[in-house]
């Protein structure tokens, strides 16, 4: 049998990581050693996290000879910081050659997405500034101070509730007179910009496709991007600044791991606490010197893939059924069991006329859902919902509803579909 | 490294008063150093503004009942407590939001005519230039090659059209104190009045609005241990009263008639609505305790923890301090600099000394553009220190730079 060439990397990565990467010195006596198979040598490790980062960045994860000043005074790398509060900040070594490998990878996933990545290409960004680093203190910037070679960078407010009419019309003219091959988008925000131009009946150029990322996409938001975008692509892909792109949507809906980059491992949620395949995303990065991650935790759940192989015929790595939201977005039914975002959405995807919404648990029984409506269909959510979350949460549910004129991200520019007002301890929930 | 405080840090025992410093960041304890955006606030602070909601929730200077009169006695008693770290009257201390507020105030109050100018420096904080800016011309004394106005130049910009000078007293950006005494010294001289900026300086010097003879000073209370949202105007009191009114409403005026309406005598005529009378009190806790501290002895560690700075940063390879060559002896515990690191924005650096050393300061351009422009700076750190720090958290502060400096 001819050895396979994705495990014998991942073992590298492994080995190569204890023995020249200096943070996992410590972790060096846990390895049960080579006669062990893989997967028991990762999982004998600890877990990852963004506090290891921000104590061990940069030094810690670049590879021994590799001169970190050298590297910054030619280029090679930097220094870029992850936008969130304390638990979701970390700064991190970029090394742009491997993060564009990782994406041109991660693109043959999709044909769709392939026939763009793999050659030269047009991309308009429309996300949260904080996820650019392109908020700019003297304020917004011309389209042309925006245009980064074959980048367009269409946004600059921090919340798409304020963009007013001519900043719709802005971002409008600006993808008609820049042509992009490719939309890489936040959800909530392209969902915002593809309503506003239908209601105004403002003209959308049509790209080859869509990229979603940069955060959960909801049902809600994704209808309305076909909407605005009628035939056209929407692929969602899944990663992180720290670990590039981990996961991509294929043809047949499925999310496929990317097997030239990461390695994958899902944590599984423990029994009784999840509704079944759910775990936590742990990626160890392949092929980057200047930032090795092992079993980095990247914050989020994803549901595996159990039934026959996918129709797109690719097999390597994970498949995974769904990516599920972050961890810390998880919300309890009334036995305790862990409602995901997907979960969540799946179900609040069904009421008619929801526009954007916001779960919020106060107590295991207790429940407030803000929610913003179509014009018209307020009375109505205001009445469906209730019913419709106590089908997540549990018939005994205390559910109470507060329509709002509009919901505001958190401070990264996020959307927050779920949270719980109390704390909880995250390591308990896994295996 | 130990942060403990040494011999050298007199005020040390001022650290247990300050349950902010007891926060921690992936379990290590803060080290503040951002004092020059806002403070933390002592416990004395908390429990007066606690206190006010607890025992006597009333509005002030219109109940008649026992609570409305307790509520009375402890926000005017704060504004005593003002006037006295001032060396001023009750009547000249106008309860504001904030310094910008106090100079906004001024600024609509002198009603400029089109043509009048206000010189200040190209130094000065965004709240004490776009005012002026709005409301008249305002011309700047330009800077040097190294931040720092060239304040000597004040007589050559004073013309038939100037209607006052106005000066931060300490620089947000660079901590030198300015020589407000000579500035105000040339507006007397032409009969102008002038107006004191002193956000920054009053929480590390003595003032005494006497002996400087400033026709206004204006002052935010979260940079001086207390509440947001509370400020002081100190204004002379005939200065006071030649101001047109800035803001009418409820509180501010004595009778109300169908053809006229009377406002009451400064201060309470630039106080229309119901103040902010829990952060008045709490701005009179602070400054209670800020003068049971003893203001000599705030000057004096302040001046020595920045002296510590400022020269630690000079020694390291790749640090540019902005105004970097004003003498020490005129500087307080506060600089501003720019780290060489490559791959590394200075906005970046200053989230990397909170992510990995857990050293809160300051990134960015701290609202004096202008000073960035013409030093060509894409960003500056600022550190800035207050009572509670120690020498050693300056150490620890300038270990961490040099470890980045190296990279």
């Amino acid at each position: 049998m001819a050895p396979d060439p994705y495990a014998a990397r991942c073992t590298a990565a492994l080995e190569d990581a204890l023995a020249a990467v200096p943070f996992y010195r410590r972790w060096r006596e846990r390895d049960p050693g080579p006669a062990r198979p893989l997967a028991e040598r990762m999982a004998a490790m600890p877990v990852l996290s963004r506090m290891d980062l921000r104590a061990h960045v940069p030094h810690g994860f670049v590879r021994s000879g590799l001169s970190t000043h050298d590297g910054f005074a030619t280029g090679e790398i930097e220094i870029v910081t992850t936008s969130g509060t304390t638990a979701d900040r970390a700064a991190v070594v970029w090394h742009q050659p491997w993060w564009d490998r990782s994406l041109r990878e991660a693109a043959r996933v999709h044909p769709a997405l392939e026939a763009v990545y793999g050659g030269p290409h047009r991309e308009a960004v429309l996300t949260s500034p904080m996820c650019t680093g392109n908020l700019c203190h003297v304020g917004e910037l011309p389209m042309a101070e925006r245009t980064l070679g074959n980048l367009l960078f269409l946004n600059q407010e921090l919340d798409p509730a304020r963009w007013d009419a001519a900043s719709v019309r802005r971002m409008a003219d600006e993808l008609g007179a820049f042509r992009p091959d490719v939309i890489e988008a936040d959800p909530a925000y392209l969902a915002v910009l593809g309503r506003a131009c239908l209601g105004s009946g403002t003209p959308l150029h049509q790209p080859a496709c869509i990229s979603l990322t940069y955060e959960f996409p909801s049902r809600l938001h994704v209808r309305e991007i076909r909407r605005a975008f009628p035939g056209v692509p929407v692929v969602s892909s899944y990663g992180s600044t720290e670990t590039g792109y981990v996961f991509t949507e294929c043809e047949a809906g499925l999310l496929h791991q990317n097997t030239a980059s990461c390695h994958v491992e899902l944590q599984p949620v423990r029994a009784g606490r999840e509704s079944g395949r759910l775990g936590r995303i742990l990626v160890t990065t392949l092929g980057n010197p200047w930032f090795g991650l092992l079993r980095f935790d990247v914050g989020d759940l994803a549901r595996l893939h159990a039934g026959a192989p996918c129709r797109c015929g690719r097999t390597d790595g994970l498949t995974v059924e769904s990516i599920e939201g972050r961890v810390r977005d998880l919300t309890f039914d009334t036995r305790g069991v862990a409602v995901t975002v997907r979960q969540l959405d799946d179900a609040m995807a069904t009421a008619d006329g929801l526009l954007g919404y916001r779960i919020e648990q106060s107590g295991p029984r207790r429940y407030l859902a803000r929610y913003v409506a179509e014009d018209g269909a307020g009375r109505t959510l205001g009445e469906a919902l209730p019913p419709l979350l106590r089908g997540v949460y549990g018939a005994d549910a205390e559910v109470a509803v507060r329509r709002e004129p509009a919901l505001a991200p958190e401070q990264s520019g996020k959307f927050r579909l779920a949270l719980t007002t109390f704390a909880w301890d995250v390591e308990e929930l896994f295996e | 490294m130990k942060t403990a405080p040494g011999p050298l840090d007199p005020l040390a025992r001022s650290r247990a008063d300050f349950p902010l410093l007891e926060r921690t960041i992936d379990g290590r304890p803060i080290v503040y150093l951002d004092s020059a955006s806002t403070t933390p606030k002592p416990r004395c602070v908390i429990d007066a503004v606690v206190g006010a909601y607890t025992a006597h929730t009333a509005n002030v200077h219109r109940g008649v009942h026992v609570l409305s009169e307790e509520a009375t006695e402890a926000f005017e008693g704060a504004r005593a407590e003002v006037a006295s770290f001032l060396n001023a009257s009750p009547a000249e201390i106008v309860f504001t939001r904030n310094s910008t507020e106090g100079v906004n105030l001024v600024a609509h109050g002198l009603g400029f005519r089109p043509g009048d100018e206000v010189v200040l420096t190209a130094l000065e904080h965004h709240s004490n230039f776009l005012p002026w800016r709005v409301a008249a011309r305002a011309v700047p004394v330009d800077l040097d090659g190294d931040g720092m106005p060239r304040y000597d130049e004040v007589e050559r910009l004073l013309s038939a059209r100037t209607r006052l000078l106005a000066l931060a007293q300490v620089s947000n950006t660079t901590g030198v104190v300015a020589p407000v005494e000579e500035w105000i010294a040339a507006a007397h001289a032409r009969g102008l009045p002038a107006l004191v900026d002193a956000a920054q300086s009053a929480s590390h010097l003595p003032i005494d609005v006497r002996a400087l003879d400033c026709d206004f000073l204006v002052l935010s209370g979260h940079k001086l241990l207390g509440p947001s949202g509370i400020g002081v105007l100190y204004g002379k009191r005939e200065r006071l009263e030649a101001l047109g009114l800035y803001q009418t409403g409820g509180g501010m005026v004595r009778r109300h008639g169908d053809d006229r309406f009377d406002a009451h005598d400064v201060p309470l005529r630039f106080e229309a609505g119901t103040p902010n009378i829990e952060g008045a009190i709490g701005l009179g806790a602070a400054l209670a305790y800020l003068r049971g501290l003893g203001m000599d002895a705030v000057r004096a560690h302040s001046l020595a923890l920045g002296r510590h700075l400022v020269e630690g940063l000079r020694e390291i390879p790749g640090v540019r301090v902005v105004a970097g060559s004003a003498p020490l002896e005129r500087r307080i515990g506060l600089a501003t600099f720019s780290v060489e690191a490559a791959g590394l924005s200075q906005e970046s650096l200053a989230r990397l000394l909170c992510d990995r050393y857990q050293i809160i300061a300051s990134g960015g351009y701290h609202c004096a553009h202008i000073l960035h422009d013409r030093l060509q700076l894409a960003g500056t750190v600022r550190i800035s220190t207050h009572v509670f720090n120690t020498h050693a958290e300056i150490e620890r502060a300038l270990e961490a730079l040099r470890e980045i400096a190296a990279w």
